[in-house]
């Protein structure tokens, strides 16, 4: 065909690399800085089926890097505006319009139908709601974030490429790490490395060269420089159907400074042995805690909730980030009966008593 | 050793290279960074060395290249 020529002339895609992209079904989640050029190449290059979600506004504080957008668009559902833009330049693309938010109720129904999804999300709820459901569901995972002047892409999923548990086991907490919004991204780094991560798509789906997996790219605007670090598949961190089901995929908040033990109550709380301390690290992990303790790894938590002993409890781990959220779950599981409390730094921080 | 840093925790060590004491592991490193710089205890981010994610108990030479790596989630 005419419209691909420029193509499929390519010895390496030819008309079986156009064929392919035409059978394709490829998922988008977000139609924002990143989402806008993704859809934009997967689109124009003839990719079959679409799927846009998003349920979210165009507002005008997004027009500088949400390319698709104009200024008749504002207070439109981001999927649905996005959806007429790729028509008026290919009317061939099957496009499912999705004006919602991906959530663990519509995840299974709508991952289903797709071969590929590209995760172009901007908060880390969804991200992980992302991972967990394409790592289940085994759907290669074309991710990408952006941050300031730098990107990060990775293909998860794919011959077994790992998923972003294995970079990131735990998310991170609410304004821990600030968005576009709250710290700025220059307009023209969402079109890089939106791009690229089109281009992890087209190659998955025509078998050209080598996804970025196994690995995280980094790329730096600001010098073009390109960092690739390799991680190590680590399955005691990878998402289950149990924790899928029992998670609410919400903003991890601070918990109150009164439930924060620090290290002068960790020495009284251990010497009056006043509540149960419970070692949520993996079994293997080390140094081995030296006081009176119990072990049970944080995965095992949600199941095992009803054996833990009455009363407070002290949950302590490597850095004090596994045990937050150890807390956290013990809350939702509890009756409001007892209190949970953190060891502020872990084990790591026990250090400065020796 | 010089440590390579990457996004927003650049804000904290005020450039994206700086130079830390040796430490023995991954773990020690993360302590003696915990206290050169206070603003990043508490936040996430994984240690390259030689351009490969480590654990806490991988163990460190004199030239390894070391690098933080936080997540980002803007799009």
């Amino acid at each position: 065909m005419e419209r691909y020529n420029r193509q499929t002339i390519l010895q390496e895609f030819g008309e079986a690399g156009q064929r392919a992209l035409k059978n394709a079904s490829v998922l988008v989640i977000g139609a924002g800085g990143l989402g806008c050029p993704v859809l934009l190449y997967l689109n124009a290059m003839g990719v079959g089926r679409i799927g846009i979600m998003d349920g979210d506004q165009v507002q005008i504080s997004n027009l500088h890097r949400q390319v698709l957008f104009g200024e008749g668009d504002l207070g439109k559902n981001k999927a649905v505006t996005a959806a007429k833009a790729l028509n008026t330049n290919n009317s061939q693309t099957q496009i499912d319009v999705f004006q919602e938010n991906i959530t663990k109720e519509n995840a299974v129904n709508i991952v289903f139908e797709y071969d590929i999804v590209v995760d172009c999300s901007d908060n880390f709820p969804t991200r992980y709601l992302v991972n967990d459901i394409c790592f289940l569901m085994n759907k290669p995972l074309v991710f990408a974030a952006i941050n300031g002047f730098e990107g990060q892409v990775a293909v998860f999923n794919w011959k077994s490429s790992g998923n972003y548990r294995d970079l990131y086991p735990i998310m991170p907490v609410f304004g821990e790490v600030a968005n576009c919004e709250e710290t700025g991204v220059l307009g023209v780094l969402a079109g890089i490395i939106g791009s690229i991560q089109a281009a992890e798509v087209i190659k998955i789906i025509t078998g050209i060269g080598q996804p970025i997996a196994g690995s995280i790219l980094n790329y730096d605007l600001r010098d073009h420089s390109q960092i690739q670090f390799k991680y190590k598949i680590n399955p005691s961190t990878s998402p289950s159907w149990e924790n899928f089901r029992h998670s609410d995929y919400a903003e991890i908040c601070e918990l109150p400074q009164t439930q924060l033990i620090d290290l002068p109550a960790w020495e009284k709380i251990v010497e009056n042995e006043s509540m149960t301390i419970i070692d949520v690290r993996n079994h293997d992990e080390k140094p081995k805690l030296k006081i009176k303790h119990l072990s049970l790894p944080l995965p095992e938590l949600k199941k095992q909730f009803h054996m833990l002993p009455l009363g407070d409890i002290l949950f302590i781990c490597q850095t004090g980030k596994r045990s937050r959220e150890a807390v956290v779950i013990a809350q939702s599981k509890d009756e409001g009966t007892r209190k949970f409390f953190t060891l502020q730094g872990g084990i790591n921080a026990l250090r400065q008593l020796n | 050793m010089e440590i390579m840093i990457f996004g927003h925790l650049t804000e904290i060590t005020r450039s994206k290279s700086i130079d830390a004491p040796c430490a023995k592991n991954i773990a020690e490193l993360r302590h003696n960074l915990e206290e050169m710089f206070p603003g990043l205890v508490g936040k996430t981010f994984v240690i390259a060395v030689n351009n490969q994610l480590e654990t806490e108990e991988y163990v460190l030479s004199q030239n390894d290249r070391l690098a933080l790596l936080p997540p980002f989630s803007g799009g």
